[in-house]
């Protein structure tokens, strides 16, 4: 095995927690009564609703698109009919337009047949990336096709994709890689087509040798057809599937402030996202559903399950057996950087990898102190930014005055907070900032 | 659709609610008592040992600084409520550090006013953990010694011990007849903890294993006690090339007084050492050549604390290296 790498600066080591789910192989949730799909699933303008009430859609079709901006459309998770266009719970937005549709349970299940995708040309294939809906499914939704078309003056010569799936509990992409390898390393090579480069590298931590296994044996199996794809395992470090952290660690490039990837060269997407490259062009089937992770010890039967977009938490919950009585805390991503929901009203959005349902036990919810200057929070940020200092500005009322510690560098992974022996909510101070500062 | 409901809206035992918050949903530790209790730990050996060696003596000393520095804590805590709820955790921190720096036959009422000093002036009034200038038991004990010096002095507390050794502080020793003092004493009885010092800061090997704890748990971090170790080493070996009458050797001044106590325990405290590390290191280097110069130059027999203080007053300034921001213009 090739040697482990990370990044070299901070980073933690939060417990895993994924035995919970690893082991457990990916179930099909079957399809709830009523699916709520959010308009806005990325970052950028939200979808206007190409539906009316009462309309018939069946799966796969368009029910919503984006005139201008980054914007991907959008398509009906199943079959069935538009009960609303209205407003649905959003863990961060608080409440977001959306689509409501009733599932018509006798509808049959659309078939997708596989075809050659060989012969297309990579503007072809980029448009299908982009009329499939697909965004990056492991964080913050960047819409996938602009990715894939770098600015011109930046040449791009590495593909890297991120199977690092460093927070904990989280076993999603894991699953992806031990049930879907031949379909992600397929993907693969689309992307490597639309990008006309040859080099691709897999990164994975180490705590996954199944995975590693897997995706290694995969990728030797395209071995002939002009592609170099390779699998580096990495060190277990939080936040090892940063994209910054990723790149640094595999290509040893850094990405300077402000810039995206593409600056040194290097594209990174999700292996979960390069599945559904996969499915948008080899089988036609836009981004409908998708791979979550049920986990925490507040519900009854954790599980990785295959569920569509825009399903309700509620009917989560319900599949997974109901939820323990000591829950105290739902959140929606990683328990590093997810988002606590206050119901479960909540639809599932292309952008959520688990569903974490966590107990007085597992949470911390310890009130702050005064800052004792230990200084631990600077060792473990990965941008080697002072989280300290901006804390103690957002208290003093000068969070304007933050950009000096590099507040805009900041992308909230929380290893600050994670180490803070006072307890200091340093993510939230660097939010307050953030907005403070672009204001003034 | 009647067990859905069940679901709707799982309640949280006291609050009815589901929770929510900021991320990151884990944190690691049961926040600063434990920081506190670490040191606790670190610095057991050494109580141990006091008490082993000075008996009921020691442990007089040791009470009757907890209950004051305690029933200070609880009276300030009482009139202006501080937001720390680890307060009462680091004042036994603080009276543990001030209690080994004091002689064991200090006088009760000695105690009370060096409690007064440390925990309402030197902590509360600055605002506590996380915001004190100086370290409080520094500034007590050196208020202590510069108001009472006979009071502070350690060659007349153990006057009745039966060691087999001289009975004066090694640095006392050095001062008053210059070098030729270090003769009197064996490097190995100064690294094993016999000789005249304050209730437990002279158990040089005590200190040690309490003080390696804590660097071996990342407590503290390597940069301040190398950094120490440097500047004094360093510049007592210059020192004493330039004038060998009035300077010990490095390693006499390494093992007698309080010097490790001091670098292990003292410029190690979180709030007032500086947070990056190499402000920390040149923190260390400083406090290390000022002990030497206070110890060759005044009139004050040991001086860890005079050093302490002196450097925490240098520490605000020396966080003002800060390592550089990727993309941000720091002119
Ligand atoms: S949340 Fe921001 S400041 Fe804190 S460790 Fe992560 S990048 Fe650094
Ligand atoms: S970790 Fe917490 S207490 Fe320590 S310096 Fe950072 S903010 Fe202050």
């Amino acid at each position: 095995m090739a040697p482990t790498l990370t990044f070299p600066k901070g980073g933690v080591h939060p417990p895993e927690s994924k035995k919970l789910t690893e082991n457990l192989a990916v179930e099909v949730m079957p399809l709830p009564a009523e699916l709520e799909i959010i308009l806005g699933q990325h970052i950028g303008a939200p979808c206007a609703a190409t539906v009316a009430k009462r309309a018939e859609v069946s799966e796969g079709d368009l029910i919503g698109e984006v005139s201008k901006g980054l914007g991907v459309p959008l398509h009906a998770p199943a079959s069935g009919k538009v009960k609303a266009v209205g407003n649905s719970g959003h863990p961060v937005r608080v409440s977001a337009p959306s689509v409501t549709i009733t599932v018509d349970q006798e509808a049959p299940d659309k078939q997708y047949q596989p075809r050659d995708w060989q012969n297309d040309t990579s503007q072809e294939l980029l448009k299908r990336v982009h009329d499939a809906g697909i965004i990056g499914i492991g964080g913050a939704g960047f819409p996938t096709h602009v990715k894939l078309k770098p600015p011109s003056d930046n040449p791009v010569d590495t593909l890297l994709l991120n199977g690092a799936e460093c927070e904990p509990y989280i076993t999603a992409d894991h699953r992806a890689m031990l049930e879907m390898a031949p379909e992600i390393v397929e993907g693969a090579k689309i992307l490597l087509k639309i990008l006309g480069i040859t080099n691709c590298v897999i990164g994975i931590e180490n705590n996954k040798p199944d995975a590693i296994k897997m995706m290694t044996d995969a990728a030797n199996g395209t071995a002939g057809d002009g592609f170099s794809i390779t699998v580096q395992p990495l060190e277990v470090k939080y936040p090892q599937g940063s994209e910054k952290q990723l790149i640094q660690a595999i290509t040893g490039r850094k990405v300077p402030a402000m810039a995206l990837p593409s600056a040194v060269g290097v594209v990174v997407h999700n292996v979960s996202t390069t599945k559904a490259v996969y499915d948008a062009v080899v089988l036609e089937k836009p981004l409908v559903e998708k791979v979550v992770t049920i986990s925490g010890k507040g519900i009854n039967r954790p599980a990785n399950l295959l569920v569509k977009v825009g399903t309700k938490l509620i009917d989560i919950v319900e599949f997974c057996g109901g939820v323990k009585p000591d829950l105290s805390r739902v959140v929606m991503g990683g328990p590093m950087m997810g988002f606590a929901v206050s119901d479960l009203n909540i639809p599932i959005s292309k952008t959520t990898s688990s569903v974490l349902f966590l107990t007085d036990e597992e949470i911390d919810a310890n009130p702050l102190s005064a800052c004792i200057r230990c200084g631990w929070c600077l060792d473990a940020c990965p941008m080697g930014l002072e989280p300290k200092e901006i804390g103690v500005f957002v208290e003093g009322n000068r969070a304007e005055d933050t950009e000096q510690f590099g507040v805009f560098e900041c992308f909230e992974c929380g290893s600050c907070a994670y180490v803070c022996p006072a307890k200091r909510p340093l993510v939230q101070f660097v939010r307050l900032a953030k907005m403070k500062a672009k204001r003034s | 659709m009647k067990e859905l409901k069940m679901y709707q809206q799982p309640l949280h035992r006291d609050t009815g609610m589901l929770d929510v918050g900021s991320g990151p949903h884990l944190r690691i530790g049961d926040g600063l008592s434990t920081v506190h209790q670490r040191w606790l730990i670190a610095l057991l050996p050494a109580l141990l040992g006091s008490l082993y060696l000075f008996g009921f003596a020691s442990l007089r000393v040791f009470g009757l600084t907890l209950l004051f520095a305690l029933f200070f804590d609880l009276l300030a805590e009482k009139f202006a409520p501080s937001r720390d709820l680890s307060s009462n955790w680091s004042t036994v921190v603080l009276a543990i550090i001030f209690s080994f720096m004091l002689p064991v036959n200090a006088p009760w009422w000695l105690i009370g006013v060096g409690c007064f000093f440390m925990i309402i002036v030197g902590k509360k009034l600055f605002g506590g953990v996380g915001a004190y200038p100086a370290h409080p038991a520094a500034l007590s004990i050196a208020i202590l010694q510069l108001s009472w010096p006979a009071r502070m002095d350690h060659t007349d507390a153990l006057k009745g011990m039966d060691w087999q050794i001289t009975l004066i502080e090694p640095l006392r020793l050095l001062k008053s007849i210059g070098s030729s003092a270090q003769e009197q004493y064996q490097l190995l009885d100064l690294f094993l903890g016999r000789q005249a010092a304050g209730s437990a800061e002279g158990l040089v090997f005590l200190i040690l294993i309490g003080g390696l704890f804590l660097l071996f748990i990342r407590e503290i971090q390597w940069q301040l006690p190398i950094g120490f170790l440097v500047g004094l080493m360093g510049s007592s070996f210059l020192f004493n090339l330039y004038d060998p009458n009035t300077f010990g050797s490095p390693l006499f001044y390494l093992l007698s007084g309080g010097t490790l106590f001091m670098g292990l325990f003292l410029i190690t405290d979180h709030t007032t050492s500086p947070v990056n590390r190499t402000p920390m290191f040149i923190y260390g280097f400083i406090a290390g050549i000022l002990l030497i110069l206070i110890r060759g130059y005044s009139k004050h027999v040991d001086g860890i604390v005079f050093a302490v203080l002196l450097a925490n007053l240098c520490s605000p300034l020396l966080d003002m290296m800060k390592p550089k921001v990727e993309g941000v213009e720091n002119e």
